[in-house]
């Protein structure tokens, strides 16, 4: 019974967490059809969330690509299959890897960031002096990082990819001597532009559950100092789960 | 009847089963000074919260000028809103901005001013409070005494009827303390403004006060002009104004 008991409190704690997350969702989609339109705002954010992550995205994109065309090569290399270790790099990448990894490196260095600011703005009246100013903390805070998000990781998204399949040209022509024609050619053969642009509808998504999830908890954060390690934690585990969930959901319904 | 601008009604509110204010009623008479005293952690900033529409009461109403907070809308709630100051008990300076853009911020929210308009309104709100010329600097470089000045700049920045003051002067040195009370007493004069101040400070609250009223157990039990205060025969209010460990308030 007991163990009832606890998986019940879970399951409701998780049905709570939803129902907030929603709600905060649909607060920052009204604003987002009201005035004041806080243009200068959601550019500081783009510059936060796109600018600034562009070297850790540009950094993941070129190791993974490299990685990947190592680790395929040595099972292709088994059937005499090299030839075609371009396409699969890129086609991992644009589908899966380019976005999937970019948001999950961006979860890290802004949904985290994005926790702490409103956080730290929440346990230090930051938020109440927002409201008593009569203005509002969702519209003037969150739904400018949710915007900066949805339009940046796609952006990102399409750098990690660009520099991924380099990052693969490098080491599989230049490393293990993959003749170059046959490594672009199949790239150009197999991969469709559905394969890009679904990966960029995925990073968009993705970008908006970072920044819900990130906002929420700070948004919501209660408890000192302490408080705000606890939201930024959970923001980055809360985010990355949802991501990595989601995309399987994602794949299944777009491909 | 006093003509009161804020009065609230029969206020109840519990957090997590802890039931803080227990049927709080008081009227805040208009363009005078009301200090509330009482002790930590006994629903004092919980008090101003509802009045300023931050928390929402269990039971009870807030009434300003007559029109209930408490079922407002958002939007009439934000017009509203603009009537109020309110100097938060740590300044709750926004500290990704200079002292210049804290004090800008409402004026470019709810004005159309210009933007030298603007410089020069804050400069002379700085001068006021006595801190002219920290406009670039950030709210990390500034003493406590100094946020609390320039939280009080932004709060006045609007020129509000009302102005909610959250320990004004908890954790200043004691000429910091006496310079924060004359500027309350200051503000209130010049600008003819209704201010509520949450204090433990007894002598700063007998010094500024038109009236006191002490909060506890939830509730007011005692209100008045400070000499009424001071020769009330409550035995709460006597032990809590001389500041003595023993009486009816438990205080371990």
């Amino acid at each position: 019974m007991r163990l009832f008991e606890f998986l019940g409190r879970i399951f409701l704690r998780m049905l709570d967490e939803a129902g907030e997350l929603l709600l905060l969702l649909l607060q920052a989609v009204l604003w987002l059809l009201r005035p004041p339109f806080r243009i200068r705002v959601v550019f500081k954010q783009m510059e936060f969330v796109g600018v600034k992550s562009l070297n850790v995205v540009i950094l993941t994109g070129a190791f993974t690509g490299g990685v990947f065309a190592l680790q395929s090569y040595h099972g292709f290399s088994l059937f005499g299959a090299e030839s075609l270790v371009g396409s699969t790099v890129a086609l991992a990448l644009t589908r899966e890897l380019g976005p999937v990894l970019t948001s999950l490196m961006v979860t890290g260095r802004a949904g985290s960031a994005m926790a702490a600011e409103l956080g730290t703005m929440r346990v230090t009246e930051q938020i109440d002096a927002l409201y008593v100013m009569a203005v509002n903390p969702v519209q003037y805070l969150v739904l400018p990082r949710m915007l900066a998000s949805v339009v940046m990781l796609p952006v990102l998204t399409i750098i990690a990819d660009f520099v991924g399949i380099v990052g693969g040209y490098l080491v599989g022509v230049h490393l293990l001597g993959i003749n170059s024609g046959i490594f672009i050619a199949k790239i150009i053969e197999y991969m469709e532009f559905s394969d890009i642009s679904m990966g960029l509808i995925k990073a968009s998504f993705f970008g908006l559950i970072l920044s819900l999830v990130g906002c929420y908890k700070g948004f919501y954060t209660t408890g000192g100092a302490e408080g705000v390690g606890r939201a930024t934690t959970e923001a980055v585990v809360l985010g990355s789960v949802l991501i990595l969930a989601s995309d399987y959901v994602l794949t299944a319904i777009m491909f | 009847m006093a003509d009161n601008i804020i009065e609230l009604v029969d206020l109840h509110k519990s957090f997590r089963g802890q039931h803080v204010l227990r049927g709080l009623n008081l009227g805040i008479p208009r363009g005078q000074t009301t200090v509330i005293i009482g002790r930590s952690g006994g629903g004092k900033s919980v008090m101003l919260k509802h009045m300023i529409g931050l928390i929402k009461p269990d039971q009870g109403k807030v009434l300003l000028d007559g029109q209930d907070m408490t079922t407002m809308h958002d939007r009439k709630l934000n017009q509203v809103r603009r009537r109020f100051g309110m100097l938060f008990q740590n300044a709750a300076l926004f500290d990704s901005m200079n002292v210049l853009d804290n004090i800008a911020f409402p004026l470019r929210e709810h004005t159309r001013l210009s933007a030298e308009k603007i410089t020069q309104v804050v400069a002379e709100k700085l001068s006021l409070v006595g801190l002219p010329g920290v406009e670039d600097k950030m709210p990390d470089e500034l003493s406590g005494g100094m946020r609390k000045r320039v939280g009080l700049a932004r709060a006045i920045a609007l020129e509000p009827e009302i102005i909610l003051y959250d320990e004004p002067t908890t954790g200043l040195d004691p000429l910091m303390t006496d310079a924060i009370n004359r500027l309350i007493m200051n503000t209130q004069a010049k600008l003819g403004i209704t201010s509520v101040v949450i204090s433990h400070d007894i002598q700063g609250a007998m010094q500024i006060a038109h009236r006191i009223a002490m909060l506890y157990q939830g509730q007011i039990i005692a209100q008045g002009t400070p000499e009424e205060i001071k020769s009330s025969d409550d035995a709460v209010v006597q032990q809590f104004i001389h500041g003595r460990a023993e009486g009816p308030i438990e205080v371990i």
